[in-house]
């Protein structure tokens, strides 16, 4: 079996406990106004292009069989194959391919080179884009990596069904659970989509006694003030006892500006530090462990 | 003594007292005892000229300073080296074709060997426990039983100078006194009593610590490059003060800061380094006041301040999490070394177990066991060099030179191993290159320098009537090799292995061509392999295999190898800035470099090769045994601040550093990046273009941001400063 992924990131220190390998799987169901991993949105393979690496030496153009490229970083998606091969010839690295498949070996074997650095509950985590969009996959690697005794932890959006979660539940350490919204409303504003399902998962996972770590993005002007909301909603799950606060930064459009796409939109903003600073002692006072 | 304030971190400055004479006449008069010593052995010449300039020299002191230490006798006896150096170079017009070949190996930076007087860590153990006075009367009571001329020689030469560091303690006590000054009469009073005693309480210890690091590094010179373990020398005084004198921590803290600020005020080239943690394994590791030196240091941040602190199993989580803290902060003066692997290194060379294990770090990561004299800087070796001459027929890119015999040409090399085979046949010219250039110095030594004052704190030499240098008096004469460039020859081994003998793309010859045009109108492929090629640094089989290759096959044409002083050489894995001077030297590379650039640095990747993180750039390097190095090497490693933010951060770098000492790590320095960096890293990507920073829960790498990016997170790093 293979997974679909478009990255795999060694000494990552912020997703979860220790130092940890990620893998990034391809493909998500929600479309989050900020998302800043835009090339793991789609399961379809993309071609990035970075202009500050590009030399301007032309092998690309040269090299496209369906003449995409016109001149460095034009290119024509339209009729762009994905084929790869002016992302081979590229001296400098300023075209990428987001997109590739890994067999349970080849990942088995990236993931534990550094195996060594897990001592102190480090370990694996998937994310993405949204791993559990390949529950299968992820449940057989994940049950491997335990008997690897590794801690694994998984990093969802939540939207996926409730069987994935019973797939990949026995194997998995810790969830870092996303929440952006309880209000519906705000949520298909913030994402594209209803947050039932996700609010459903997250309960279930509770209530089966998962170890959860619920991940909230802060971001003004979409669903800052949806923190109240939030707050009461994880003081009724028991098992959540630790959040994580992710103020908005603006630190990726240039991730946009590769794919091609148009930047997201400028109504966002982070959190002052007041504001930030006010939700995190909310969050603390009802008890909760409170990373930033 | 008046309380140690945020103020008091501010430069001190220093005025002139009690020297009756100029520096001119400071230099002139010495030259005249110099002169009155003709024809003597190079003790006794030194031991008058070192007596004189400390008998005449100008005192430096500075208000509100409680420590005095410092002339200007800095300067004087250098000028005598050099010029006897300079009289006993040897010729470039040698008839002899061998060493003819030994000066142009040494001139195009292959190899090199030299001498080196400049590593010593004194027993400061003896100086504290037996003080000025002791080591008078002790050398005074072995001279009456000497019937030989050169152990008289030797004892009187010893009391000589130490004599006259007992006038010159007192006149430094007189200056301090004339001043009314809380601090510096505390100084003063001090040294009065150090005169004819050893130091009884912990500002009396770091008195004797600064009076004798002015003695022997600035007026006898011989550089000091190490205080010793600082926790473990200065605890008796510690429990003395905490016992007799009713004293606090905050008050050690104080007079802690008030030294620290003391010996920054030298600026020594290349830091003073001192050590933490004890390194015998019979002992504990720590005692009660190593937390409090090293959290007093690293708040203090001095610049002028390295800290070498001694890791062990056994060391506590606060002195770890203390050090981690610190430097996540910013502060890079502090270097992990592994006790245990230092240890065994030595001992490899024959060391003796309860020598080597009590070493010290001298200067930047070299060990010096007890009673050895290292010689750790003597000799160089070029990695890429080798590579240079071994895909051109052993002959010198920029001279034409040859070094090693029988070198084929490289149209005749059909396979890697055929390539990797004349490496070796040049690295083996390479360091007997290093090893008869050091050896052929190592005879005139006995001319060029003498240090009755280091010699006196050596129990071998002392009580054996020797001196270090011109008797070659130490238990351990060693001389020390140090390899460089090693991520550069093997990245180049790795692109000549792919593009040449796995790809196919063109002929070795045609690729030299190429690297002797300097990649003239090769810019497209110069970056291909720069950038995507794999590097050493990475965590890579293939390639780090063949670093494991190199620098274990050198280490043994190195180690144990015997020198012209009875010692040993000993092999080292590290460049600091010498890499730029052997850069120069070295022709265009197959790794991308151009000609001129400088070589990678000490035993990590090619500058900014490593993009897969620390633990990946720990693991290529653990790739080789690191017991082959004697002389020492180290990882130095950049991580941006936001890598290591938070509390996740802090253990992820706590973890990090364990993992690579566990796993056999030598030595590690990690540098933690600020905004300013982030300009400099946005100005030239191409030297930062490894440079990671932390995005929310992620790290990327901060050239691959667009201005705008990089533009908002400076402005984030400074709002965060
Ligand atoms: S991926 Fe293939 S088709 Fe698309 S631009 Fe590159 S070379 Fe052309
Ligand atoms: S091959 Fe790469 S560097 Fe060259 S023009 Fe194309 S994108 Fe730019």
């Amino acid at each position: 079996m293979t997974g679909w992924i478009f990255d795999i990131k060694h000494f990552a220190v912020h997703d979860g406990e220790g130092i940890r390998t990620t893998v990034f799987f391809k493909g998500c169901p929600l479309r989050c106004v900020w998302c800043h991993n835009p090339e793991g949105l789609t399961r379809k393979k993309q071609l990035s292009f970075f202009l500050v690496k590009c030399i301007v030496c032309g092998t690309c153009i040269k090299q496209c069989p369906v003449g995409a490229i016109s001149s460095p970083g034009q290119i024509n998606r339209s009729i762009c194959t994905n084929c790869g091969r002016c992302v081979d010839v590229c001296p400098a690295s300023a075209l990428a391919e987001q997109g590739y498949s890994v067999t349970e070996d080849e990942l088995f074997i990236k993931v534990t080179e550094e195996k060594d650095f897990y001592d102190d509950g480090g370990g694996v985590t998937f994310s993405g884009g949204e791993c559990l969009l390949q529950a299968e996959f992820c449940a057989k690697m994940l049950k491997r990596l335990k008997k690897a005794g590794i801690n694994t932890a998984v990093d969802t959006c939540g939207l996926v069904e409730q069987k994935a979660f019973e797939a990949v539940l026995p194997f998995t350490d810790t969830f870092l659970y996303d929440l952006k919204a309880i209000d519906p409303e705000v949520h298909k504003r913030c994402t594209g989509a209803d947050n039932a399902l996700i609010l459903n998962n997250l309960t279930y996972l509770n209530n089966v006694g998962a170890n959860l770590e619920v991940v909230i993005p802060l971001v003004k002007g979409y669903n800052l003030d949806e923190w109240v909301n939030m707050l009461v909603f994880l003081k009724s799950l028991d098992r959540v006892k630790t959040v994580k606060l992710l103020k908005y930064h603006g630190f990726y459009f240039s991730k946009y500006e590769a794919l091609g796409w148009k930047a997201p939109p400028a109504d966002m903003s982070a959190p002052t530090e007041k504001e930030f600073n006010d939700i995190k002692e909310s969050f603390t006072a009802e008890g909760f462990i409170v990373k930033t | 003594m008046k309380p140690f304030q945020q103020t008091s971190k501010l430069p001190l400055s220093f005025f002139s007292v009690a020297g009756e004479k100029t520096h001119d006449e400071l230099i002139s008069r010495a030259r005249t005892a110099g002169q009155n010593f003709q024809g003597e052995k190079v003790t006794v010449q030194y031991s008058a000229l070192v007596s004189e300039v400390m008998e005449n020299c100008s005192v430096l002191i500075a208000k509100g300073d409680p420590f005095i230490s410092m002339t200007d006798g800095a300067g004087v006896l250098s000028e005598f080296s050099a010029e006897r150096r300079k009289k006993l170079e040897l010729s470039d017009e040698e008839s002899d074709a061998y060493k003819t070949r030994l000066r142009k190996g040494q001139r195009a930076c292959a190899f090199q060997g030299h001498e080196d007087f400049g590593h010593t860590c004194p027993d400061f153990e003896r100086i504290l426990s037996v003080g000025i006075s002791g080591i008078v009367k002790e050398a005074e009571s072995l001279l009456k039983e000497q019937k030989s001329v050169e152990k008289k020689e030797f004892y009187q030469s010893v009391i000589r100078v130490w004599k006259s560091a007992r006038s010159l303690a007192l006149r430094m006590a007189q200056a301090g006194e004339k001043e009314n000054d809380e601090n510096l009469s505390v100084a003063a009073e001090n040294l009065r009593f150090l005169a004819d005693n050893p130091p009884k309480t912990f500002m009396q210890a770091l008195q004797l610590i600064a009076l004798y690091y002015e003695l022997q590094q600035n007026i006898e010179d011989t550089p000091v490059r190490s205080l010793g373990k600082l926790d473990r020398l200065l605890y008796p005084y510690y429990c003395h003060d905490m016992e007799k004198s009713n004293k606090k921590e905050e008050d050690i803290e104080e007079e802690f800061s008030y030294f620290l600020r003391h010996i920054d005020s030298y600026k020594a080239c290349a830091n003073i380094p001192f050590a933490l943690c004890e390194t015998r394994k019979a002992l504990p590791c720590e005692n009660a006041l190593t937390l409090i030196l090293l959290r007093v240091t690293l708040r203090c941040r001095f610049s002028n301040i390295k800290i070498h602190l001694n890791y062990r199993a056994d060391i506590s989580d606060e002195v770890m999490l203390a050090a981690g803290d610190a430097i996540r902060s910013g502060s890079n003066s502090l270097v992990f070394i592994n006790s245990d692997i230092t240890r065994r290194a030595l001992e490899k060379i024959g060391i003796q177990r309860e020598d080597a294990e009590d070493f010290n770090i001298v200067g930047c990561y070299e060990p010096c066991s007890r009673e050895e004299i290292p010689c750790s800087c003597a000799g160089r070796l070029n990695f890429l060099k080798a590579v240079e001459l071994a895909v051109n027929g052993g002959k010198d890119l920029l001279t034409g030179d040859s070094y090693a015999t029988d070198t084929p040409d490289c149209e005749a090399i059909t396979s890697f191993d055929e390539l990797m085979d004349i490496v070796r046949m040049q690295l083996r010219a390479f360091a007997e290159g290093c090893i008869e250039s050091a050896k052929e110095r190592e005879k005139v030594q006995i001319y060029l320098h003498a240090s009755p004052l280091l010699s006196a704190t050596y129990r071998t030499s002392f009580y054996g009537g020797k001196d270090v240098y011109a008797d070659y008096g130490a238990k351990y004469n060693n001389t020390s090799v140090c390899g460089m460039g090693i991520a550069s020859a093997v990245d180049s081994l790795y692109a000549i292995k792919e593009l040449i003998f796995n790809r196919k793309r063109m002929s070795l010859s045609d690729f030299v061509d190429i690297l002797r045009k300097n990649w003239e109108g090769e810019e497209a492929l110069r970056i291909y392999i720069k950038n995507r090629l794999p590097k050493y640094g990475n965590n890579v089989r293939k390639v780090d295999e063949i670093a494991e290759n190199l620098v274990e096959y050198t280490a043994n044409l190195i180690n144990g190898k015997p020198n012209a002083r009875g010692g040993v050489f000993r092999f080292a894995l590290f460049s600091v800035d010498t890499r730029f001077v052997l850069g120069e030297r070295t022709a265009a590379s197959a790794d991308g470099r151009l000609c001129g650039e400088p070589l990678s640095k000490n035993a990590g990747a090619s500058s900014c090769a490593d993009k897969s993180g620390l633990a990946a750039h720990m693991l290529s390097v653990l790739s080789y045994d690191h017991t082959c190095f004697p002389d020492g090497m180290v990882l130095d490693a950049t991580l941006h601040s936001s890598t290591v933010s938070g509390e996740d951060g802090l253990k992820a770098l706590n973890t990090a550093v364990i993992t690579y000492l566990k796993k056999g790590g030598f030595a590690l320095h990690i540098n933690v990046l600020d905004a300013e960096l982030l300009r400099k890293a946005q100005k030239n990507p191409e030297l930062y273009s490894n440079l990671q920073v932390r995005l929310c829960g992620w790290n990327v790498l901060f050239s691959s941001l667009s201005r705008r990016d990089q533009d908002e997170f400076i402005a984030q790093a400074e709002a965060a400063q």
